[in-house]
């Protein structure tokens, strides 16, 4: 059965159409809240709304630069992010690398142990992790989130990392012991630069969920000067009215930063991604 | 060398008098639910305010914003898990049982009576920080309550005295015209507390009896319950009241409903208004008494049953000493600071509701209309909420049943308050 | 395995390696076990022995099994489980089901591919909290935009304040966000297939269908079993997005926000400790089932 030209082309029109309708429905409502956030107060709530702003407005950006969601909110998302998944990909090598290529015993059962660990609400260890910080004196530091969120992150972070390193030949390393390299040399000189794009996928996958992370930060976060910018948005809603505009120009400059991360890995992560970064 | 040892010397006594000074005064944490870093309101400027005026006056004190929703429940774990417990903070009245039970305050009874302000106090404001074991755990700043506003031209005879009154007639006058008769919060612990508070009250119905234990299942709030069904069955009410959030006000903001049942603070949030006869008033916290002087709005007790009194639930803001409090003499410095009378009547109208101190509601600021009535409104009609332990879940147990009823209104309604009551008694701790 | 050694090596050299060398991956993995132990464990361990106390003042008091019959006795409890099955069903549904016919779609490698996938991953790096409130504001009664283009349908009314509504809001948001990763998962299985299998079935003239549903399907059925997996856990525990779009209504109460509610708002420690222990039974158990379904042939 070979399809004529004309169907190839009709095919071509339905496929495009499809995902350009898919990619609309996907950008809609940042797009609608990037316009919103250029908005004033007043026109934030004219009926009918607008899908433009009629006068462009800075209010909202000023209103967010004049407030701590930048600095230290922002600020300590960034660091908490970028350290808990930096932790979380050094770990999970090593980690990985043990359950991939030793056998020794257990090693199923501790892998289906830590897998078990995602299934654990987050809202379970809250208190413990609470008292915890209390008594070795690190709530409301950056260390202490870091510290949660590479024990949060580790499980997932082990799993796409050791499917990674499971897809490497073991060929290839079986030349370099011969030649006298120990676990971490290898590690170092082969698992890394194969393993890139898993690696890359597993930092951006906890990167991104960490950076967004809200429900431990509002729970274990008092201070102002350790909240994250998810937590700091909430600033701008108090009791019975929430400033959209202003909201929505906080909200861009928390999805920002991570879009841009994004945008840079992306061939990285889709690559990995498609060859299979998380399996079954 | 000389110079140089003298130099020495001098810089040392500079960093030990700076130290020793600022030992005279420690700095301390509040917490509260005013953004004081961003002001969104007046509210938040008036702890702006607080803030930097206790801070010029020699004192070092850091505001720590907490949303509304969960200051109360920060505070308990910071308390019962040992966490950066504040040196004071913010409390809702209504919570007193809570804290009670969890230890959450320290008991300041013999500190309060000391004070200069005690006398002061109003006896209703002072009650809401007392236990019923005669504790005080906390030191009253103002006392909101709930009423309604109206807009004048859709009631021209004034707010219907009595619930059926608005249904029967009100509702098929105002509704042939497009409008609602009322907007309000039909859902949450909100609903509950503004809304439905003076319906149940007046039905003869109660939250609880007085072992704190719930007592719903009965025809007084079967009736309650029918009744606002009724309302949303005859388009006296917008559907939107029955969604999360604070969506409702937009009602009564462009006037499509002609009346709010709201609270004495809704006046900070809800603006700007638009009058039926097209009149915008965008004056920020300003625009409801601007319409008020216009002769636009009105004030009215809470919605009450025939035969039965209205009740406008009166409850208090305040101050308290959380237990782990590291310098609790700094933050009764603190809480005294903000106890002068002029700084608690700017409170008062920041906060939207009557300061706590009577000398403080004899200030020119509450000499207005709003304010007299507000005044005479929770003088005849403030009835605080039952003392309860779980206050936040008996609250929200009934409140479910309400959200549950009108929107599926198919509903037994007997059946689910008995279900709800027998789950809440057995749930209770 | 690497751990042979040579036979020309003395007994006590092979020894000595073969004891360091069986330590290796315990050094490995010593820094992930640590973190995972007094981070996870530790915490889960504690949380299970506030499931069996009350904690008041700080002081805790050993209440047996008094928790669980509270959970258990309470109504709310198997209402939230009920709307938790109904929001994660439908969503898994959607999610899958979309996210399949968008992977099947970008495998026909249009020449656009990349745009598309970039602008596909938006909703991806956007945080619950910030998805809710975006979505709530599209719906908003009075100004949001698609609740002024479906006004015809809904009337007057915005979409949440019916309660099918609100859930069904939740329900998109949440597919909105969870469509990009799994439409990626299944693009990636669909890639793997071998474009031999799907030309020998159309050359025995299985139509496009029949070849994917007989012949595509059966073998990428590991990774739809992942992606169930994931979205079942991730719409399970979800709380972010519920909370900020529609706040704690009984149509979207799910067994999450119920823990929420009990365990942090209502400061009920012990009570959302043993609905912790609850829940994470639940996710283990559907994960078990649903790997049941993996291993089947």
């Amino acid at each position: 059965m070979v399809r004529t030209q004309q169907q190839r082309r009709i095919d071509s029109i339905i496929v495009n159409g499809l995902l350009i309708m898919i990619c609309l429905i996907s950008i809609f409502p940042v797009a609608y809240a990037l316009s919103t956030s250029f908005k004033t107060q007043r026109e934030v709530i004219s009926k009918p709304p607008y899908l433009i702003p009629q006068n462009w407005s800075t209010d909202g950006y000023d209103q967010v630069l004049k407030s701590s969601l930048i600095r230290p909110h922002l600020l300590n998302t960034f660091i908490n992010a970028t350290g808990s998944s930096i932790i979380i990909v050094v770990l999970g090598v090593l980690a990985a690398y043990a359950f991939s290529r030793y056998k020794f015993p257990g090693n199923k059962l501790l892998q289906l142990v830590i897998l078990g660990m995602i299934m654990i609400p987050t809202l379970t260890n809250l208190i413990a992790l609470y008292r915890l910080g209390s008594q070795f004196d690190l709530l409301n530091t950056n260390i202490y989130m870091i510290l949660i969120y590479v024990a949060n992150g580790l499980p997932f972070g082990i799993w796409i990392i050791k499917a990674a390193i499971d897809a490497i030949p073991i060929e290839i390393e079986e030349s370099a012991r011969i030649d006298g390299c120990g676990p971490l040399q290898v590690i170092r000189y082969i698992i890394l630069p194969l393993a890139l794009p898993g690696l890359v996928t597993a930092f951006l996958m906890e990167f991104v969920f960490f950076w967004n992370e809200f429900l431990i930060a509002v729970v274990m976060l008092d201070n102002n000067n350790a909240k994250t910018a998810t937590v700091g948005l909430l600033n701008f809603q108090n009791s019975y009215q929430t400033a959209y505009h202003v909201w929505m120009a906080g909200s861009v400059f928390i999805i920002a930063p991570v879009l841009i991360t994004f945008f840079v890995l992306r061939r990285q992560f889709f690559r990995a991604m498609l060859q299979g970064a998380v399996k079954g | 060398m000389k110079k140089r040892f003298l130099l020495l010397t001098v810089l040392v006594l500079a960093i030990m008098t700076s130290i020793a000074s600022a030992q005279d005064r420690p700095a301390i944490t509040v917490w509260t639910k005013f953004n004081s870093d961003t002001p969104q309101n007046v509210q938040d400027e008036w702890m702006k305010a607080a803030v930097d005026d206790y801070n010029a006056a020699g004192g070092s004190i850091t505001n720590v914003f907490q949303p509304y929703d969960q200051i109360n429940s920060k505070l308990n774990l910071a308390v019962q898990a040992g966490g950066d417990v504040p040196d004071v903070s913010y409390v809702d009245g209504q919570f007193l049982g809570f804290y009670d039970y969890n230890g959450t305050l320290t008991d300041i009874t013999e500190w309060v009576k000391a004070q200069s302000w005690f006398e002061d106090l109003s006896p209703a404001a002072l009650s809401a920080c007392t236990t019923p074991a005669g504790v005080i755990l906390c030191v009253p700043t103002a006392t909101p309550g709930s009423l309604t506003y109206y807009w004048t031209e859709l009631y021209p005879e004034g707010f219907p005295a009595t619930a059926e009154q608005l249904l029967n007639e009100d509702c098929p006058r105002l509704s042939a015209d497009g409008r609602y008769v009322a907007t309000f919060k039909g859902t949450e612990n909100f609903g509950l507390e503004v809304a439905y508070h003076s319906l149940i009250r007046s039905a003869g119905a109660a939250i609880s009896d007085e072992d704190g234990r719930a007592a719903w299942a009965n025809d007084e709030m079967v009736k309650v319950i029918e009744y606002v069904r009724s309302l949303f069955a005859n388009k006296c009410a917008p559907e939107i009241a029955l969604a999360g959030g604070f969506d409702f006000e937009n009602s009564f903001k462009d006037n499509s409903a002609a009346a709010i049942l709201a609270g004495t603070w809704t006046y900070v949030f809800n603006n700007p208004v638009t009058a039926p006869n097209g009149t915008l008033y965008d004056l920020g916290a300003d625009s409801i008494f601007t319409a008020a002087q216009d002769g636009q709005i009105g004030f009215a007790p809470p919605l009450a049953f025939e035969g039965g009194q209205p009740a406008s639930n009166v409850y208090a803001t305040a101050w308290a000493i959380p237990t782990g409090s590291a310098n609790p003499d700094e933050a009764k410095e603190f809480i005294n600071f903000t106890m002068e009378s002029q700084r608690n009547a700017d409170f008062g109208v920041a906060y939207g509701s009557l300061p706590s101190l009577l000398s403080a509601r004899e200030n020119e600021m509450f000499q207005t209309g709003y304010w007299q009535q507000v005044a005479e409104i929770q003088n005849t009609y403030g009835t605080a909420m039952p003392f309860l332990v779980e206050y936040d879940r008996g609250i929200a147990a009934l409140a479910e049943v309400f959200t549950k009823c009108l929107t599926d209104t198919s509903l037994d309604i007997m059946a689910t308050l008995q279900a709800a009551q027998d789950n809440y008694n057995n749930s209770i701790q | 395995m690497i751990a042979a050694t040579t036979k020309k090596e003395s007994r006590t050299a092979a020894r000595f390696r073969l004891s360091w060398r069986s330590l290796v991956p315990f050094w490995l993995l010593l820094p992930s076990l640590i973190f995972l132990a007094v981070l996870q464990l530790y915490p889960v361990i504690y949380s299970l022995y506030i499931s069996l106390h009350r904690l008041r003042a700080g002081q805790y008091m050993p209440v047996g099994f008094r928790n669980f019959e509270r959970l258990f006795a309470d109504t709310n409890f198997y209402e939230g489980l009920a709307v938790s099955f109904r929001f994660v069903g439908i969503s898994l549904v959607l999610t899958i089901g979309i996210g399949m016919l968008v992977a099947v779609l970008l495998n026909q490698r249009s020449q656009f591919n990349a745009l598309y996938m970039v602008l596909m991953f938006v909703p991806w790096v956007v945080s619950d909290v910030v998805a809710g409130t975006i979505w709530r504001w599209l719906f908003q009664q009075d100004y949001g935009i698609i609740q002024n283009m479906i006004q015809p349908l809904t009337g007057s009314t915005s979409l949440y304040a019916k309660p099918d509504g609100a859930l069904l809001i939740v329900i998109l948001a949440t597919v909105w966000r969870g469509l990009p990763f799994t439409s990626l998962l299944f693009l990636g299985a669909l890639q793997n297939v071998s474009t031999e299998v799907i030309e020998s079935a159309a050359l025995d003239g299985a139509n496009r269908w029949k070849t994917f549903f007989r012949v595509t399907l059966p073998i990428i059925r590991p990774t739809l079993i992942v992606a169930v997996i994931l979205t079942t856990i991730a719409g399970l525990n979800s709380v972010g997005v519920i909370l900020t779009l529609t706040g704690n209504i009984p149509a979207t109460q799910t067994v999450s926000v119920y823990l929420y509610e009990q365990g942090w708002q209502f400061g009920d420690f012990g009570l959302g400790a043993a609905i912790s222990v609850v829940m994470f039974f639940i996710n283990l158990g559907l994960t078990l089932v649903y790997l049941r379904f993996q291993r089947q042939d």
